[in-house]
């Protein structure tokens, strides 16, 4: 991902919107008794288009804002999205940018990596919370959720970030071959 | 070039990462603090506006999740209502039975069977189809002990004897069935008589060829009178509860020696009867 100023501008727009979008819809809704969380997959979809650095960064202010907001202990979601947005974008290092179904399963997979490590890190630093095996059935539906999720919001930021996307730029300089000129 | 890059990345990413456990650190135990206050104060009037325009969608996915809901919830209660439902039957149908024991208990207990015979409750199983009710079928039969004529009362008094036994069932002609006779008195007073079933009136009954009908009144009780004569013997036992005397005009008192009465057991409505059997008539 080449980053400008207008690039850099538009993720911060992202990152807000999804942070008051999480805040103001996804938090508020349930089905099936359980609420959408959208900013882990949201950091995941910023590591497989931006790579390691802009994964890591996007998902540490998506965690700090996240933190901040819900007055949670600030750091914790910070280190969690931050750790999801640079493996995702170590995984998009080693190829191609991924196809859609593969950027679903994966922004699902970070949404029952965040959730578990969370509750772990609920457990072990005492804060109030709990963490049972009860809460099984509600991992399955929320990482089900944004894997239904997913596939839109990585249509949608790969759209406004575009201009800034390595590949994009490749296939639009392309010339087609002319064989024996 | 390239070396350079990846000190710069691994400078950020080691930074990102003091940051956030300097973060956890001064915050751990006491919240978000006043990072958190100000991040709120920057957010709060966006989400103040943002928060009413995502209003309709979070309505319509909460409708769905509650409908959802009750649907869930209208299964459980339908099926807590069947189960009380059938609580509430299997109550009634105990505090009837439990009614029916009593009054036979009580039947025994006042002296109105002899102690030559032993009761065996049974519990009726099929009725005579037709609008005279002049049979019902018993779930107890030879095997239980109970024999051909043993008389059969239910816990108000006579009802029929049994005309027909297999193994396992048998069936119980009721004092209404038009070939039933019961020899019968009148207390007090002690008139004698045979009870008949009324002629054209199903459930009802006439206690004819009374030899006393001047001191006959309605609302007098009826038993059976238990005649034994010469080796032979009433089918049923003495001083059985049979009914009470409904009419008793003049005229049929002194023309024909008949009264009306009506039987003490609602012989429409039997549940548990017990079989008299044994006893001392053969």
């Amino acid at each position: 991902m080449i980053i400008t100023s207008k690039v850099a501008l538009r993720i911060l727009l992202i990152v807000l919107a999804a942070v008051l979008l999480q805040n103001a819809l996804f938090s508020m809704v349930e089905l099936l008794g359980v609420s959408f969380w959208i900013l882990p997959a949201v950091a995941a979809i910023f590591g497989l288009l931006g790579g390691s650095m802009v994964g890591a960064t996007v998902g540490f202010v998506i965690g700090f804002l996240a933190d901040g907001l819900t007055d949670g202990p600030l750091g914790t979601a910070c280190l969690v999205f931050m750790g999801i947005g640079y493996a995702t974008g170590l995984y998009r290092e080693r190829g191609d940018q991924p196809p859609v179904s593969t950027a679903a399963t994966i922004a699902a997979a970070a949404t029952l990596v965040a959730n578990v490590v969370l509750g772990l890190l609920t457990t072990l630093l005492g804060f109030d919370g709990y963490t049972s095996a009860a809460a099984l059935p509600d991992l399955v539906i929320q990482t089900a959720y944004a894997f239904l999720l997913a596939a839109p919001l990585f249509i949608l930021i790969r759209r406004i970030l575009k201009p800034a996307l390595v590949d994009e730029r490749i296939s639009r300089h392309r010339r087609p071959t002319v064989l024996g000129s | 070039m390239y070396r350079k890059q990846v000190r710069r990345r691994r400078a950020v990413l080691i930074g990102l990462v003091l940051l956030g456990f300097v973060l956890l650190t001064l915050t751990l135990g006491s919240g978000a603090g006043a990072l958190g206050g100000g991040l709120g104060t920057v957010f709060g009037p966006l989400e103040k506006v943002v928060a009413p325009a995502f209003k309709p969608a979070r309505d319509l996915i909460n409708w769905f999740d509650e409908t959802m809901d009750a649907r869930g919830d209208r299964e459980r209660l339908t099926a807590q209502l069947e189960e009380a439902r059938a609580l509430a039957v299997a109550g009634q149908v105990a505090v009837q039975e439990n009614e029916q024991l009593r009054k036979l208990v009580r039947l025994r207990q006042r002296g109105s069977i002899p102690g030559t015979y032993t009761p065996v409750t049974a519990s009726v199983i099929t009725r005579s189809p037709t609008i005279w009710y002049s049979t019902v079928g018993i779930d107890k039969g030879s095997t239980d002990g109970v024999n051909l004529d043993d008389p059969v009362v239910s816990g108000d008094g006579l009802v029929g004897r049994i005309s027909s036994v297999s193994r396992g069932t048998s069936v119980v002609t009721l004092i209404t069935d038009s070939s039933s006779a019961v020899t019968a008195k009148v207390l007090p007073g002690g008139a004698q008589g045979v009870i008949r079933p009324k002629l054209g009136a199903p459930g009802e009954l006439v206690i004819e060829f009374l030899d006393e009908t001047n001191d006959i009144r309605p609302g007098q009780a009826v038993v059976t009178s238990g005649w034994r004569s010469e080796g032979l013997s009433s089918l049923y036992p003495p001083n059985l509860p049979v009914g009470d005397v409904k009419r008793a005009p003049i005229d049929e008192r002194e023309a024909i020696q008949t009264v009306e009465m009506s039987p003490f057991p609602d012989l429409r409505n039997l549940d548990l009867l017990q079989v008299l059997t044994g006893g001392n008539r053969r």
